[in-house]
């Protein structure tokens, strides 16, 4: 399927703007969770950084954060966005230039915002570090992504709009709205690459964590939700448990997430009543969150047994569940109590991981492997790779974030601890020392991650061939 | 009386409770709509179909039809929706 050349049929869709962004995200994958196991290696054996500037945990820590954020991520939303869109409005994607653009424009922006970062150039905002000259890259990308998603919409030819579509229009909405206000800075000069925010004090930061927490909300939850209520029915070859929930889900979830950013800056100078407030906001969350959880996972009822037989199903499920633990995870750190002990500490790293990994990454390892052989018009290469991949990125998963747990309660119990006389009862070094074991069992659980990651490029990649080949085959016995 | 609930409006720190209450009654207003009518309600649940409508077609359409244009296109669609619900 999927080419024109096909003797009496044509492409509805456009399938082509689809696979150049699937297969970025595994590209971004592979380069982003490298990037990130190498770090916690040096973490751990701190001879790797080998006194080169560029390859140190300060300058590699954001190409990695940005290439599974906005790489691997990023890509994979593009991707299942304009394959969702023209599935359920049963229309071809509007704008083929433009869907292009989007293409060549997001992957410039992430290689030149990950070159920036190994040379030392930064915003210093976390999930937003690009300087001022890629955050207008990103911007123009985003408004043709608005601008080909709405069109899309509009020249639809199912009446409905299907709620996957709410979610990432919710997404594309919010992520402009957060990228211009976070971003706003004056460079110093035209041909110079620094620049300083329009922001300073505590409005600083809390505009940035109103962008950091938002772009967990609506870039890595809202967006993968639409991934979600598309690819797990699909998957579960049964419609979704309640489309009514997840109607209040999408609106439970728009209302609240936006007043929670907060909570990242608790015990800090910004005035009370924002912190008291973005914590019983998180708190409310759970509701939301767990209800789309719940509607997610009961699309599989009255078929469970596609849990021991279907990999792609196992990968779908599992993030749900992840999803469910790590929302339940983050409202409990935004209470002022907990994040007392929790700030500052490796049980964030460790939640966000749980959510990142557990939640972002196996839906859309689970989506992709639905949709790439589809669009391909073949079968996957190998459904045993599939099962190794899933098992590989669980225990990956378990041990980085149990080794975190440990390292982070550990470490935030030592650094609040005081002695009969009321100093600090241990020293910093002595909390690096305790930490170094589980720093060890954290990079070991990531080699286990990217070693899945790489059984899933070669299983992509020997589907892609095997797609060729049989197309080959098919070419030759119609000359024949 | 009423000038002194709008000077309660005007005050800047009673945004927190007036954005509050609007989007609290909003929120709410959805959720009676989304689950108050049994009518409204099976029509909700009939869209869960949606992502299997093309199943059959799969990306693909003859070129015959193709060529035709969107308007043919959108009958066909709403009459395989329409066949579902």
């Amino acid at each position: 399927m999927a080419h024109s050349t096909t003797a009496g049929s044509v492409e509805q869709y456009n399938y082509d703007i689809v696979k150049k962004f699937a297969i970025m995200a595994i590209f971004w994958g592979v380069a982003g969770m490298t990037a990130g196991t190498y770090i916690a290696s040096e973490l751990a054996w701190p001879f790797l950084n080998f006194d080169i500037a560029q390859i140190t945990f300060g300058r590699l820590r954001p190409l990695h954060t940005s290439g599974v954020i906005f790489g691997f991520g990023g890509n994979a939303l593009f991707a299942t966005s304009y394959y969702i869109v023209q599935r359920t409005c049963q229309t071809r994607l509007w704008g083929t230039g433009l869907a292009n653009f989007t293409f060549w424009g997001w992957n410039l922006a992430v290689t030149l915002g990950g070159i920036g970062y190994l040379m030392g150039i930064t915003q210093g905002r976390e999930y937003a570090e690009p300087e001022w000259y890629v955050d207008l890259i990103i911007l123009f990308v985003w408004v043709a992504y608005f601008l080909i998603y709405t069109m899309t919409l509009l020249k639809r030819n199912q009446p409905h709009i299907y709620v996957a579509n709410w979610f990432f229009m919710s997404f594309i909405l919010a992520v402009a709205l957060l990228h211009i206000f976070n971003n706003l800075a004056v460079p110093v000069s035209f041909f110079g690459v620094k620049s300083y925010s329009l922001f300073s004090g505590a409005q600083d930061a809390m505009t940035q964590w109103w962008y950091g927490h938002n772009a967990v909300g609506f870039f890595l939850t809202a967006a993968f939700l639409g991934m979600m209520y598309y690819f797990v029915p699909k998957q579960a070859g049964r419609p979704v448990y309640s489309y009514r929930l997840s109607i209040i889900h999408f609106w439970a979830l728009s209302f609240m997430y936006m007043w929670v950013g907060t909570h990242h800056l608790h015990w800090t100078a910004i005035p009370d009543w924002t912190s008291s407030l973005a914590a019983a906001f998180s708190i409310m969350l759970l509701m939301p969150s767990w209800g789309g959880m719940i509607n997610g996972i009961m699309t599989l009822s009255g078929a469970w047994d596609k849990l021991r037989s279907d990999p792609i199903m196992m990968f779908l499920i599992t993030s749900l569940s992840f999803y469910g633990m790590s929302t339940f995870e983050g409202p409990m750190m935004s209470l002022k109590s907990v994040n007392a002990l929790s700030h500052y500490t490796d049980w964030t790293v460790g939640h966000v991981h749980s959510g990142a990994l557990g939640w972002v990454a196996m839906v859309t390892f689970g989506s992709l492997y639905h949709m790439m052989p589809k669009i391909w018009n073949t079968t996957i290469y190998s459904i045993r790779l599939i099962y190794v991949h899933f098992f590989l990125a669980t225990i990956g998963i378990l041990l980085y974030i149990t080794a975190l747990w440990v390292s982070g309660i550990g470490q935030g119990l030592m650094l609040r601890a005081f002695d009969e006389y009321g100093n600090l009862a241990y020293s910093f070094i002595e909390t690096v020392v305790f930490m170094h074991g589980p720093l060890v069992a954290r990079a070991v659980a990531g080699m286990f991650f990217v070693t899945g990651m790489l059984v899933m490029t070669f299983n992509i990649w020997m589907t892609i061939a095997k797609r060729e080949t049989v197309s080959d085959v098919a070419t030759s016995a119609a000359k024949a | 009386m009423f000038d002194s609930i709008i000077d309660w409006f005007m005050v800047l720190a009673n945004a927190k409770i007036v954005s509050m209450l609007i989007l609290f009654s909003t929120f709410t207003a959805i959720v009676i709509y989304v689950y108050g009518s049994k009518k409204r309600s099976e029509r909700f649940e009939s869209y869960r179909n949606i992502p299997f409508l093309d199943d059959d077609e799969d990306g693909m359409v003859p070129m015959k039809k193709a060529s035709q244009g969107s308007s043919d296109e959108s009958s066909h669609s709403s009459s395989q929706s329409k066949g579902e619900k």
